[in-house]
């Protein structure tokens, strides 16, 4: 007798087809996004008055068709921000015929373009940082015929300009914290805390060391190189933080273990590759002073309790 | 009442077949969704790292007696007075070649018909990849609440509690019903550590309220590739007027310094 139902194999044949067309119409939809790449992400540049030096930058559109804008913006604590009264630098500029500041520009999926920015700041410049962003912002798709929330993202490149006639500003650097507990339990993590301040003229590189010394060995953690700007006062952490991945955390270091005895933390830090080097030392006695509590604790009531019941027997016995 | 049964049992392996098969191109659209997130992120020819070349034309105006590889990492005080600058990408050339890249997806999100006292959940992904350079930051703010044409808003929420309630910088509380607003909260490796539980959520700050970007994602690793989850829950009341609500939120993504 014919079977009157199609094969098994034609119809799972025909559903993987239907299926695929459908999710990959649905995957082209739903792959909207925003992604820009851009590099160098960080640039310094110590540059003499009157003289003119360019950099280029590369953009990559990783996502959707997006409309860019490039602005020059101020760096104020962390973050691309314009003050009220600022005024793009006219030294600072666009070589591109086809980008210029705040003019959008179409970027298509998967296009890179290099954009090349000069510096040429005149003599009449004053002998400071200018600390700024070449901030790349796309522009929200249209609105829709409902409720929504679109989204805009800016991906930038942090320059950090020094001008100078000699390339000699004055750097100091001042440790505003190095704090350590005077005494520690045994089973307790040893918390470091270090702050530094750039109490100097122009921006200054810190590296360094955390070492902690006892009776029985020594360990020592590197700082994470940091740039800390004029009148900035930072954290500085070591990679051992950062590895443990504790990142909310305003410590340096949180070492955990057990101590015993006397510990010496030195701290050591180098600003500017060793222009400047800052040595300080601190002192942490370890015991487990909370175990000898909780003893002491149960030694003073078995005390108090014990003549108590030997009265009781004797009041018993007569 | 036989023939019914013979029938199902003719199509109840096809039945189950399309269920399986959808299932697993679900589960694999899915998954291929991600890693081309990430393809277009990290493996794309255009990621190529262009190490130590800094690309400049390093003042062929004003020095063009000196090559352009002489300038890179140069920090002799000497050779500043002659050239009269000095360009480095990154402290200790850290970031040589180092490319920062960002990625939000979707571009919008449709809340769709917002009805009373129903919260309405949409949820966001956020990528980012920092190379060599230390860390980095990405921080949000909307441009205004949730807002008609005319200028209806949606306020911001404030979440349950009101003697407690979340604040830009601290999340708190929110599942009731009955508190109207509109807010997100954070999942990920390198969010702020406020948002406590599921429902713990924020306020976006608001551009028009001159509110400082809150930070959402933070970490102080090199070659970090970080992904979070941003969700967005929007409630309504009664009262709310009918109309079409709608904003823009705002990442900036920078590298650490």
């Amino acid at each position: 007798m014919k079977n009157k139902y199609p094969s098994f194999l034609s119809i799972a044949s025909a559903v993987f087809i239907i299926l695929c067309l459908v999710f990959n119409s649905a995957q082209s939809a739903n792959a909207q996004s925003l992604s820009l790449s851009i590099s160098p992400p960080v640039i310094e540049l110590i540059i003499k008055p009157g003289v003119s030096v360019t950099q280029r930058f590369t953009v990559v559109n990783n996502g959707d068709l997006a409309i860019v804008t490039p602005h020059l913006t101020g760096y104020i604590n962390g973050s691309p921000e314009n003050p009220s009264d600022y005024i793009p630098e006219p030294w600072i500029s666009i070589l591109n015929s086809d980008f210029a500041w705040d003019k959008p520009t179409l970027l298509q999926p998967g296009e890179s373009r290099q954009i090349v920015v000069r510096f040429n700041p005149d003599e009449t410049v004053p002998e400071t940082d200018y600390n700024r962003v070449f901030l790349l912002t796309t522009t929200p798709p249209p609105s829709a015929e409902s409720s929504k929330s679109s989204f805009s993202s800016s991906i930038g490149s942090i320059m950090l300009i020094t001008v100078s006639e000699n390339g000699v500003l004055s750097k100091e650097l001042k440790v505003t914290q190095f704090q350590v507990p005077q005494i520690l339990d045994s089973f307790d993590s040893l918390e470091v805390r270090v702050r530094a301040a750039n109490i100097g003229k122009t921006l200054v590189h810190t590296i360094g060391q955390l070492t902690l010394s006892g009776s029985v060995g020594k360990a020592s953690y590197s700082l994470m190189p940091q740039t800390l700007l004029i009148g900035e006062n930072r954290n500085l952490i070591t990679d051992f933080q950062v590895v443990s991945g504790q990142n909310d955390s305003n410590a340096s270091l949180i070492l955990p273990g057990f101590y015993l005895g006397k510990y010496t933390v030195t701290l050591s830090l180098l600003g500017d590759e060793g222009e400047q080097k800052i040595i300080q030392n601190q002192t942490v006695y370890a015991f487990p002073w909370k175990a000898g509590l909780v003893c002491l604790i149960v030694l003073t009531g078995l005390w108090g309790f014990y003549p108590r019941k030997k009265k009781v027997r004797t009041v018993k016995k007569a | 009442m036989k023939s019914n049964r013979q029938k199902l049992r003719t199509i109840c392996p096809y039945l189950i077949l399309l269920l399986l098969i959808s299932f697993l191109l679900n589960t694999k659209y899915n998954i291929l969704n991600i890693s081309l997130a990430f393809a277009e992120d990290m493996s794309s020819q255009n990621f190529k790292l262009q190490g130590g070349d800094f690309t400049m034309t390093s003042g062929s105006k004003a020095s063009p007696n000196y090559k352009l590889s002489d300038v890179v990492g140069e920090t002799a005080v000497g050779s500043y007075t002659s050239k009269g600058y000095i360009l480095n990408a990154g402290y200790l050339n850290t970031a040589a070649g180092s490319i920062l890249a960002f990625s939000v997806s979707p571009t919008l999100i449709d809340f769709g018909s917002l009805l009373p006292n129903s919260p309405v959940v949409r949820s966001i992904t956020l990528t980012i990849a920092n190379g060599d350079v230390l860390g980095y930051r990405v921080k949000v703010a909307e441009d205004q609440p949730l807002s008609t044409n005319l200028g209806v808003e949606i306020p911001d929420t404030k979440c349950d509690s009101p003697t407690q309630p979340c604040t830009l910088a601290q999340g708190s509380s929110w599942n009731q019903e009955t508190s109207y607003g509109f807010g997100y909260r954070m999942a990920g490796k390198t969010t702020p550590s406020d948002f406590l539980n599921s429902d713990y959520y924020r306020p976006f700050p608001s551009k028009r309220k001159n509110d400082s970007p809150a930070l959402v994602m933070q970490s102080n690793a090199r070659k970090a590739t970080d992904q979070a989850t941003m969700n967005l829950r929007v409630v309504v009341g009664r009262s709310q007027p009918v109309g079409q609500y709608h904003n823009v939120i705002h990442f900036t993504a920078l590298a650490g310094i």
